[in-house]
């Protein structure tokens, strides 16, 4: 990622990991007149630009390793990429099948959400900290 | 071996290719197209393709170095057991699927799918990606 896309990026993957992890937790204690499902489909939306970012950041570190970095750096950026590759293809599958299915999914997929969210909130809110820092 | 190596590859990206495509989009084919049946099919390139990840990555696993970085042993343990769990679980799944009969397989099975199919993409296409590169 480019020097100048760092801060807004790690900005962005923050406060969507923030948003996500405050509606995963509080959405019980919403006033009835709130759709939870609603913003939930607001949300994925800023979810999918963050797994495309988080995934693209996490490749990019990954390409620009440097041969004889130590060998916990190298197993951090490599759990990060795998981690993000897993997050695009669960969440991708779980939205696009939210999307088809007009908010009325099955079982299965209403279980993977948790997962997803779960994900997210830990991949994005590291690899904003480490954007942050970097 | 060497000439089948990047045959395998191709197959084992083209393959794990199809079934991300099919996992993401399955829900927008027209209503004609029955989802179960290409399922069906595709768990017969699948099947190929875990047999081949299997014996290769059990193979690369062997003729690592013990003089090898700790990171060369760890991936390469990590991508056979990988490739091991993946079998156990498609395998179990699949024969399940084949004698499931009009009822369909059970929410407990089901729920298994997309995490083989996550593992089998991520697992295929680093492998096919490896072999190709090596």
């Amino acid at each position: 990622m480019e020097e100048r896309l760092k801060i807004p990026g790690s900005i962005y993957l923050g406060l969507t990991a923030l948003a996500v992890l405050l509606h995963f937790w509080l959405n019980p204690f919403y006033p009835e007149s709130w759709d939870v499902g609603t913003i939930w489909e607001v949300l994925a939306v800023f979810m999918a630009i963050g797994v495309i970012s988080a995934l693209t950041h996490a490749w990019v570190h990954k390409r620009r390793l440097a041969a004889d970095a130590d060998t916990l750096t190298q197993l951090w950026v490599h759990a990060a990429f795998y981690a993000a590759v897993v997050l695009a293809v669960l969440f991708f599958w779980n939205w696009f099948d939210n999307l088809a299915a007009a908010g009325d999914q099955g079982q299965t997929h209403l279980t993977y959400w948790i997962v997803i969210n779960t994900m997210y909130i830990v991949v994005s809110g590291t690899l904003s900290y480490h954007l942050w820092r970097e | 071996m060497d000439v089948l190596r990047k045959p395998v590859a191709v197959y084992l990206a083209l393959s794990a290719l199809v079934v991300l495509l099919h996992f993401w989009l399955g829900p927008f084919y027209p209503e004609s197209w029955d989802e179960g049946d290409i399922w069906t099919v595709l768990n017969g390139f699948m099947a190929a393709g875990i047999v081949a990840t299997v014996a290769y990555t059990c193979s690369y696993k062997r003729g690592v170095d013990s003089d090898a970085g700790t990171l060369a042993h760890l991936c390469a343990y990590t991508a056979f057991y990988a490739a091991v769990v993946l079998a156990v679980l498609f395998v179990w799944n699949w024969f399940d699927d084949l004698n499931a009969g009009a009822d369909g397989q059970s929410a407990t099975r089901l729920i298994f799918w997309p995490i083989i199919n996550t593992m089998y993409v991520v697992l295929m296409g680093t492998v096919g990606w490896h072999l190709w590169r090596k």
